[in-house]
């Protein structure tokens, strides 16, 4: 005989959005508490991974990681695994260290002083939409990487559970030499129809290094890092390790369209249309996995179309263009979370990458043409 | 090997001002001040939307319920303040946004309904997961700091 089950569903301003948090559990008490957790969780990454926050790991990495290491909670370094892990295997497409370009675009302020006032334990991002042009000069190193090496292309790095373990150097010389020994014919590979568009770089695998007890060096004080394309999916995935530890059997975590359903039931989720939010694009049946879209940002009290991307081609350290919105679906939402700038950027290139990551895609063009991964279409419904 | 389908789409819809609405109720005033002061004996009105959560006689913080807009819909929130003024937690009460929209094929849609149903949890089912474009919470940012300023010296 099945127990009865409670469900709830809670929503609190968090990283930015509306996090929204579902779960069924043995009682209501068991599950408020389980979800109070889960936001907990994530608010605990907001602290840690905010770049408006003087205090998060990612301002204190900012203002002092060029200049020696610097400890960092074990969440922040997991994260920079990830990164460092996906920009190698992007060929560079996927890159935390963006943040200058970012800045430059005025979507990003300059790095926060210790001594900015504190808002009070209100969390937002709203400063990523505050005009700072010009406040920050385009780095030494972003400068170095649009005069930069051509890339080449996606080398058999460690595999990402590799990387993952922690508490140890990342082999960023692997991954270097690795790089370097890559056949010039391979950067058809990932980056495949936009390869003429690459001249990077220097990766943020060789500018962020990360040394054992959790501690974090740039390699110099040019390197900003914005964990933006990243760390919500992260959030969701604590989030979902928290109500699973406090015995929730199923749920759903979505912050702000990054989310993740564990359990048995199957979720419908409508994805925007990138060249209309306010109306699906397509429904997807989702079963214990993670989906994360990337597109404009979308302000509907100032307008109802979506604005500039913030996602950055770092080839060209401007907002990526001719691709207007992306979703990936993978196992883990940090992994979608990430895959979404890479699809962003490189489109059906990227291919390989999605493969290696059991992932599926689909991205709108802007000539409105939906690509989507072949394994995918039975799983997509086009809205009419 | 991954292989991809293009689909052609057809012209953006127009917007329409009168998209159908979608709304989500996640928590009653009664039951956001409970979660907010389980230890509060009772809840003493205080003007507007505002009560004094009190254990006997002792103040245990501030509760405020306030709206700010969505889209074009307000969206209903609660701001739990402690005794010295600093907030405990925010919650969004009600969601309302205009959203809407047909999928096609809605006898696939029907076959998904029911794959559901038969799950004592219905997350997917009778509630709408959206992806996309991120929703900016600016705007409860903003009222939470109104909020701070009104509230944050009288929740002592």
């Amino acid at each position: 005989m099945e127990a009865t089950r409670v469900s709830i569903r809670r929503a609190r301003p968090l990283l930015g959005t509306f996090v929204e948090i579902a779960a069924s559990g043995q009682s209501l008490d068991a599950a408020e508490a389980a979800v109070e957790a889960a936001f907990s969780a994530v608010a605990t990454v907001h602290s840690l991974m905010s770049f408006h926050e003087p205090g998060s790991d990612v301002s204190r990495l900012n203002r002092g990681a060029g200049s020696g290491a610097i400890r960092v909670h074990h969440w922040t370094c997991q994260v920079l695994e990830v990164a460092c892990d996906l920009n190698s295997r992007s060929g560079g497409i996927f890159d935390i260290s963006v943040a200058p370009a970012l800045q430059k675009l005025g979507l990003l302020p300059k790095v926060p002083e210790v001594s900015a006032p504190s808002n009070g334990g209100v969390i937002a991002r709203e400063g990523a939409c505050k005009q700072t042009e010009g406040l920050i000069p385009r780095s030494a190193r972003l400068r170095a990487r649009l005069e930069g090496r051509r890339l080449a292309g996606p080398c058999p790095g460690p595999s990402f559970e590799t990387a993952a373990r922690r508490n140890r150097l990342l082999p960023i010389s692997t991954l270097q030499a690795c790089r370097s020994r890559a056949s010039p014919t391979s950067a058809g590979g990932l980056l495949g129809i936009r390869a003429e568009l690459f001249h990077p770089l220097e990766s943020s695998a060789g500018a962020i290094q990360l040394l054992p007890e959790n501690r974090v060096r740039f390699a110099d004080p040019s390197v900003k890092i914005d964990l933006g394309g990243i760390a919500k999916g992260f959030a969701v995935d604590r989030a979902v390790e928290a109500l699973r530890r406090h015995g929730i059997a199923e749920g759903l975590v979505n912050a702000g369209g990054d989310l993740r359903g564990f359990g048995s039931p199957s979720h419908a989720v409508d994805i925007r249309d990138p060249r209309e939010p306010s109306h699906p694009l397509c429904r997807v049946a989702l079963r214990n996995a993670a989906l994360a879209s990337s597109a404009g940002l979308f302000d509907p009290v100032r307008s109802h179309r979506a604005s500039a991307s913030a996602v950055i081609d770092p080839a060209t350290a401007t907002p990526a263009r001719s691709i207007i919105g992306a979703t990936v679906c993978a196992g883990s939402c940090v992994i979608a979370d990430a895959l979404t700038k890479v699809v962003m950027n490189a489109g059906e290139a990227a291919a390989p990458l999605l493969e290696h990551y059991g992932s599926d895609a689909l991205f709108v063009s802007a000539s409105g043409v939906v690509h989507m991964t072949a394994n995918w279409k039975n799983e997509v419904r086009l809205a009419a | 090997m991954t292989s991809w389908v293009r689909l052609t789409l057809p012209a953006a819809l127009a917007a329409s001002i009168s998209s159908p609405s979608y709304a989500v109720q996640y928590l009653t005033i009664d039951a956001a001040k409970k979660l907010a002061f389980p230890s509060a004996s009772r809840f003493v009105e205080n003007g507007g939307l505002t009560w004094k959560a009190q254990a006997g006689d002792r103040l245990l913080g501030l509760f405020v319920v306030d709206h700010v807009i969505g889209k074009h819909l307000y969206i209903d929130y609660a701001v739990a303040l402690d005794t010295s003024g600093r907030v405990m937690r925010v919650d969004i009460l009600q969601y309302r946004e205009s959203y809407g929209g047909e999928v096609r094929e809605p006898g696939w849609l029907a076959q998904f309904v029911g794959k559901t149903s038969s799950s004592p949890l219905k997350v997917g089912s009778d509630i709408r997961n959206i992806s996309g474009a991120t929703l900016s919470s600016l705007h409860i940012t903003e009222g939470v700091k109104r909020i701070l300023a009104t509230y944050g010296s009288h929740s002592r």
